[in-house]
């Protein structure tokens, strides 16, 4: 395929327009001081108002990341991060948790608005999504608060779930990703400042969908937010989550956990479209975007199902798990992960089936562009005692161009014959004759790629709710513009 | 590592003392040499552990801790007939790894196949035998390689005449004999332009016998040759085996190759092909059935460095009691390698609630205009299949039988040599009557 003059002026003028999230904020920040030392854990610590046990079980953390060695098993490649040369805190200043949106930077308010996410209330879609946005390292603003905490939601920050639900908190953190479950997730215990805190009561079907928007915005600052989802018997949530980061050269950090739980007939629905700053075209700066997300359904007919839309990041690796531990609990994991440029993505999920009767569905979608290389891994472990088990995992990988690349690496592990596991995986590139097909009825060959990628991912994103869906399409399309050519 | 240090570990000792032996006198300088470079990349690389990707589902523990001793020369009246694939073919006897000249039958081969051990090799064949695969190396490096060098007493090199094409195959017959004994044994096979053989592998033991052995076959296609290489792993049931089959193919050559494997307590064979040119075909099949505490690993590695060339592969197990199977394959596919065809299936078949599989099918792929798929799946015998049977008034353990049969014959169906489909079909029929149907401690 050539390039006539029309794409390229096209191309051209995208890679000013590219990452329309670039824009810094210039707000007055509150930061500690670089490095990472027990006295920078105690300092957050105290920043936060944190219970003893808070405190130690941080240093306990640190004190193993300390023994620990930072893997490189993944196929992805990236300068050796300095983690003493990190803010581990970052605020805004003069936010002592405002009690109304009126009391809000409007800077930030500012920032918000440019990203699409509506704080103000009264702008919000007829009321049907909750947004706590995440400014760098804390919470800003959680908005309709009062009307779920009438029905009896928890949805706050998680440093302020610590201070008003000290008991709930010390109950679940790190049980589902124990502090010294890998490298950045250790890191993230010791270090975390924080994220959103989620429990629904029993019986209670969630009647919004809950949000949280991440913002990267001091430099050399690394984000470690920690999130925790709680379904208690029979309730259902919904729960979105967005990133977005300054363009910078510099690489960030950002290494969060996630941890959901789902009790009894619990079910919860975790959507993440990623987009945080990936980097120029050749690959200087971006996010390093190292996350531990794990879901444990506890209970019996518990459901836990992720659908991630990765598009940013420099370097993605994550792996969105669930343990089956509840009977005829069911696992589900819809991916689409989109790498253009420099980018790397080593992506995938682990379905540990230990419960009977337990179903997953892995679906995952890969495209590839530029010098980008996209892999996914993927684990299906289905233990003795998980008779009756089911999986299906689907893989398909796309590739763009003849200089990128796309893996597959699944890992099928049974140990009871009565399971049945199966793994399909296909690569291939958009066909000269889709692209004829398209073009031929006067699509440019932009608008064709977007429409054929679009519908490769078309079982992804059919999981993602309305709000997203539209954002996530539209972010497909630019991801991969100028791959063609 | 130090070698001091490492000295510690029993079958290190055993590593050392096949150092100080020289089965061919002065003129076994070359293979001496051979023999300390592997040493010492062996203990360089360290003991394959699950700490490397590609050993993570096999662990040499144990085997480490085994003390194992240098073969003495051991006289074995025959072939273990009934062990062995029954084709009727010109057969090179090794016996511990070293060739036996009168357990051999090479009065009906060919004359435009050449067989010599390591006492009638060439300087050529020697400089040919030297020559690395161009293959990409895990990160791990090779440690059966290495520990093959190792213990090297001896070396087959075979060499198919340019243009020479023969109908009948030629059978090479492995046997391990003796207590604790450890050996290893290399082939290599260098398959002239336009040439046509199929080479049949057969490793047994002597009864009763507990061995370790250690098997590389380099092999190097010519352009336009077709080679089958097909093999019966089927070693006592105390034994250990790990194979190493490299295989460099070169421009509209055919590989062909199929490994049954049945025997041993410990198994891996591991096969790496490099398609080094288009117009190749390449098929890497194989079946195992493992029952008892049998632990069986086929990992295999195809390597797709030129444009517009097929490879295929088929693997599938049954495994029964507390057998463990492991399948690692990988489709690696260079920038080059555009309109290559890739097709990988494992599938396994788990009978007891106590056998277990580890699959792990891999993709790496760097080129856009490939068309590559892969699938597994792993479950037990479907309820309906077998439903179906019985209501044609077949019992329920024949109905078994039949579906195990059929399920494994599937996978020998790709072995593109009549006489040897025939043969390995026969051969795995009676392996199953024998292993999982008709023991006398019937489930």
């Amino acid at each position: 395929m050539s390039i006539d003059a029309n794409t390229a002026e096209q191309v051209k003028e995208l890679e000013v327009d590219k990452y329309k999230y670039g824009f810094v904020t210039d707000i007055e920040m509150e930061t500690a001081p670089k490095g990472l030392n027990e006295d920078i854990i105690r300092f957050i610590s105290a920043k936060k108002e944190e219970p003893y046990w808070l405190l130690e079980w941080r240093l306990k953390a640190y004190r193993h990341w300390l023994t620990m060695e930072e893997p490189d098993w993944a196929k992805v490649g990236y300068d050796k991060i300095d983690y003493q040369d990190l803010h581990y805190y970052a605020a805004p200043k003069n936010i002592d948790r405002p009690k109304s949106l009126d009391e809000v930077d409007p800077e930030l308010l500012k920032t918000y608005e440019k990203l699409g996410i509506p704080l103000k209330e009264q702008e919000l879609l007829s009321g049907v999504v909750a947004v706590d946005a995440v400014f760098d390292s804390v919470s800003v603003a959680t908005t309709y608060k009062a009307k779920l905490t009438e029905m009896g939601v928890i949805f706050c920050s998680i440093s302020e779930a610590v201070r008003e639900y000290p008991e709930i908190v010390e109950k679940y953190i790190g049980s589902v990703v124990p502090y010294s479950d890998n490298y950045f997730a250790t890191l993230n215990s010791a270090v975390f400042t924080d994220g959103s805190f989620v429990y629904i009561p029993k019986g209670l079907r969630c009647p919004m969908e809950l949000s949280t928007y991440f913002r990267i915005n001091a430099e050399n600052t690394g984000q470690f937010e920690r999130t925790l989802i709680i379904a208690d018997e029979g309730a259902y949530v919904s729960y979105l989550e967005g990133c977005t980061a300054p363009q910078r050269d510099e690489n960030q950090l950002h290494a969060a956990v996630v941890e959901l739980v789902a009790l009894d007939n619990a079910e919860i629905k975790y959507s993440t479209v990623q987009n945080w700053y990936p980097g120029d075209e050749n690959g200087k700066g971006g996010i390093y975007n190292f996350v531990t997300k794990r879901g444990a359904c506890r209970g019996e007919n518990s459901k836990i199902s992720w659908t991630q839309v990765e598009t940013g990041s420099a370097v993605t690796w994550k792996y969105p798990s669930c343990i089956l531990q509840g009977d005829n609990s069911i696992g589900e994991f819809y991916s689409v992960a989109i790498t253009n440029n420099a980018q790397q993505a080593d992506t995938g999920t682990k379905m540990i089936h230990l419960g009977k009767n337990t179903r997953s569905t892995v679906i995952s979608k890969g495209i590839s562009a530029g010098r980008a290389d996209n892999t996914y891994r993927g684990l299906v472990k289905i233990m003795p005692k998980a008779e009756g088990a089911r999986n299906f995992t689907q893989c398909d990988s796309l590739l763009i161009g003849n200089k990128c690349g796309a893996h597959t690496v699944p890992y099928i592990e049974s140990r009871n014959p009565s399971a049945r596991v199966e793994h399909e995986a296909t690569t291939s590139k958009i066909s000269e004759d889709q692209m004829f097909y398209c073009m031929q009825r006067g699509l440019s060959s932009e608008a064709a790629v977007s429409l054929i990628v679009n519908g490769f991912c078309k079982e992804v994103m059919k999981e993602l709710p309305m709000e997203f869906a539209v954002e996530a399409q539209k972010l497909i399309g630019i991801s991969l513009e100028g791959s063609v050519g | 590592m130090n070698s001091s240090v490492e000295s510690i570990v029993p079958f290190n000792q055993f590593i050392d003392s096949a150092q100080g032996d020289h089965p061919h006198g002065n003129s076994g300088d070359w293979l001496s040499e051979i023999k300390e470079k592997g040493r010492i990349e062996f203990y360089k690389l360290g003991w394959p552990s699950p700490k490397f990707e590609s050993w993570r589902y096999t662990n040499l523990n144990k085997l480490a801790k085994t003390q194992f001793f240098l073969p003495q020369d051991m006289e074995l009246a025959k072939l273990p007939y009934q062990d062995i694939l029954p084709v009727d073919a010109p057969k090179i006897a090794l016996v511990n790894g070293k060739f036996n000249r009168e357990l051999s039958d090479l009065s009906t081969i060919s004359e435009g196949i050449l067989v010599n051990n390591f006492q009638g090799m060439s300087d050529e064949q020697r400089a040919l035998f030297s020559l690395e695969n161009p293959t990409t190396l895990p990160k791990e490096g090779l440690p059966v390689k290495a520990l093959n060098d190792a213990l090297l007493s001896d070396v087959l090199f075979i060499e198919i005449r340019p243009g020479w094409q023969s109908d009948v195959p030629l059978h090479i017959v492995s046997i391990g004999c003796g207590d604790h004994v450890g050996f290893s044994s290399k082939i290599f096979v260098s398959a002239g332009e336009n040439s046509h053989l199929d080479i049949v592998e057969s490793h047994a033991g002597e009864y009763e016998s507990t061995y370790f052995s250690s098997c590389v076959s380099n092999i190097d296609i010519k352009a336009g040759a077709r080679l089958g290489h097909y093999k019966l792993q089927n070693d006592t049931n105390t034994s250990t085996h790990l194979a190493l089959t490299q295989t460099s193919i070169e421009a509209d050559a055919a590989y062909d190759n199929f490994v049954m494997s049945v025997g041993g307590i410990l198994s891996r064979s591991e096969v790496r092909s490099f398609i080094a040119a288009s117009g190749v075909e390449c098929c890497v099949n194989g079946a195992y059935l493992g029952t008892l505490n049998q632990h069986m690993d086929n990992t295999t590695f195809i390597e797709h460095a030129a444009e517009g060339s097929k490879s295929r592969e088929v693997f599938k197990g049954v495994l029964a009691d507390h057998a463990k199977g492991v399948f690692q394959g990988k489709i690696f596919v260079h920038p080059e390698a555009q309109k290559t065809d890739g097709y990988q299936m494992n599938r396994a078949l788990l009978l007891s609630d106590k056998a277990e599989i580890d699959s792990k099918p891999e993709l790496e792929i760097y080129a856009d205009d490939v068309r590559c798929s892969h699938g597994a799946t792993v479950g037990e015998l479907e309820e309906e299949h077998l439903f179906y049977l019985k209501a044609r008034g077949i019992n329920a353990e024949s109905a078994r039988r039949l579906l195990v049969e059929a399920y494994i014959g599937e996978v020998i169906d790709e072995i593109q040599s009549q006489s040897i489909k025939e043969a390995l079909s026969r051969v795995a029929s009676d392996l199953l009557k024998k292993k999982l149907f008709e023991r006398c401690n019937e489930r």
